[in-house]
């Protein structure tokens, strides 16, 4: 029996497999600044057209979303009080609208008259004075956007929007939104708001890593998770704050005294299937606190890691397998 | 008398055609780097274990002075006045950034980072 040809027939299949998978496996990583965040973006299988896309949908959606742009729809909106936009940015305001109601006020997107006195995002953040405080809480209520026809977003009673608890979760929907659709496994992460597509060619799931909120090394995490899909948002109280005559202010605002929320927790992240959702669930909970987040959560069907300022972790029980603990704080599962 | 059959040389030559291209095909395995950015960017890269004891390398990219040594990289100096920055301090591990979002620099180590990427 002449035994070459099948040999030489396994090795030159030896040597095509590999190709095979390389093309799959190669990974594509892209960085640019959106959404007053460092974006950046991995993803395994695609051509640079693709990121491309991502980066070019997610600067627009910041050319119409941030106040800090004075030429986006969001600012013609706060200045003229009424706008239109496309179909999907005003489906995307209901939905935050209705959120806001859900979640009885606690979370705003109407707070820019507030978030602009305190200036959290300036260089020079400041402690209001209360009577100017109480006037600026005249201008804000989620009650005051009206949503009329042919797109037409209004304000009442001189009401300005601020997106910012919302922008890094949008864009990583736009993100996600373009792996699927390609049919490529993918991770994006907006200054900390993570959108993950699919699980990596080599069969694992991503590794998301939950910043130590008690560490001043950013890097420093207390716990990841492994998410195949999905997206995480983390909002807390250890970022954009000021110290005045010994007072810490962080920059999650109480929409009812215009302060900053007075709680126990020091973080709080999300997981769930929307960007937008998990953005803003991060920020509601927070201000909520455990138990009157339950409701919230489980409406929105999604899981969360609550931290509190002793070092104490709450996580919903749906995260107990996808989730690792690196440091040793006290946890237990709702 | 022939050392090697003419099979034995294309199993060789098969045998590290593959070892290439898996080489070339699996993730950069190697030292950890430091990388710069601008704007999004790549402008430099530092291989530590290229630099001498002693050696420091210095970067001055739009207002922002970046120092890198076998130790690690830091931003040293930027004209930004939140300067979180300069407050990240020292980085040395893979996956680590120190951002100036306002002067759009930033450096980052590379390799086999532990997360595929971090929130908060």
């Amino acid at each position: 029996m002449n035994l070459k040809k099948p040999v030489i027939l396994i090795l030159l299949l030896l040597l095509v497999l590999p190709l095979y998978g390389c093309g799959q496996n190669r990974a594509k990583t892209d960085r640019f600044y959106a959404m007053g965040s460092l974006v950046s973006q991995t993803v395994y299988g695609a051509d640079d057209a693709l990121l491309q896309s991502v980066e070019s949908d997610i600067l627009r959606a910041e050319n119409i979303l941030s106040h800090k742009i004075e030429s986006s729809q969001i600012s013609l909106l706060n200045k003229e009080k009424t706008a239109i936009f496309d179909d999907d940015i005003y489906d995307m305001l209901k939905k935050a609208a209705a959120f806001c109601a859900d979640t009885g006020g606690a979370f705003d997107i109407s707070l820019y008259s507030l978030t602009a006195l305190w200036g959290f995002d300036s260089d020079h953040p400041t402690v209001p004075k209360a009577e100017r405080i109480r006037e600026a809480l005249n201008r804000t209520g989620y009650q005051n956007i009206v949503f009329g026809e042919h797109n037409t977003v209004s304000l009442k009673n001189n009401t300005s929007l601020d997106l910012g608890a919302l922008g890094k979760g949008y864009a990583c929907d736009i993100a996600v939104k373009f792996y699927r659709e390609a049919g490529v496994s993918g991770i994006v992460n907006v200054g900390g708001s993570i959108g993950v597509n699919s699980k990596k060619p080599n069969g694992e799931p991503f590794v998301v890593g939950i910043r130590d909120p008690f560490s001043t090394d950013p890097s420093d995490v207390f716990a990841s998770i492994a998410l195949a899909a999905g997206f995480v948002s983390t909002s807390g109280s250890y970022e954009k704050r000021f110290e005045t005559d010994g007072i810490l202010y962080h920059h999650i605002l109480d929409a009812k005294t215009g302060y900053p929320v007075e709680t126990d927790l020091i973080s709080v992240t999300i997981v769930c299937d929307s960007g937008l959702y998990s953005d803003m669930l991060s920020t509601a909970c927070f201000i909520l606190g455990i138990e009157n987040s339950k409701p919230l959560l489980e409406k929105y069907n999604a899981q969360a890691i609550f931290i509190k300022k002793d070092k104490s972790v709450t996580a919903t029980e749906g995260l107990r397998a996808a989730i690792s603990f690196y440091k040793d704080y006290e946890v237990h599962y709702i | 008398m022939k050392i090697l059959k003419q099979r034995d040389i294309l199993v060789l030559a098969c045998v590290l055609a593959v070892a290439a291209l898996l080489y070339f095909c699996m993730p950069n395995k190697k030292g950890s780097i430091a990388e710069i950015e601008y704007d999004g960017n790549r402008v430099a890269e530092v291989h530590f274990a290229a630099l001498g004891e002693n050696e420091v390398k210095t970067f001055e990219i739009n207002g922002v002075t970046i120092k890198i040594d076998r130790e690690g990289a830091h931003v040293a100096a930027s004209v930004c006045k939140g300067q979180v920055c300069v407050h990240t301090g020292k980085i040395s591990k893979a996956g680590q950034t120190a951002v100036c979002l306002p002067q759009r620099v930033s450096v980052r180590i590379t390799g086999n980072a532990p997360f595929d990427g971090i929130t908060g």
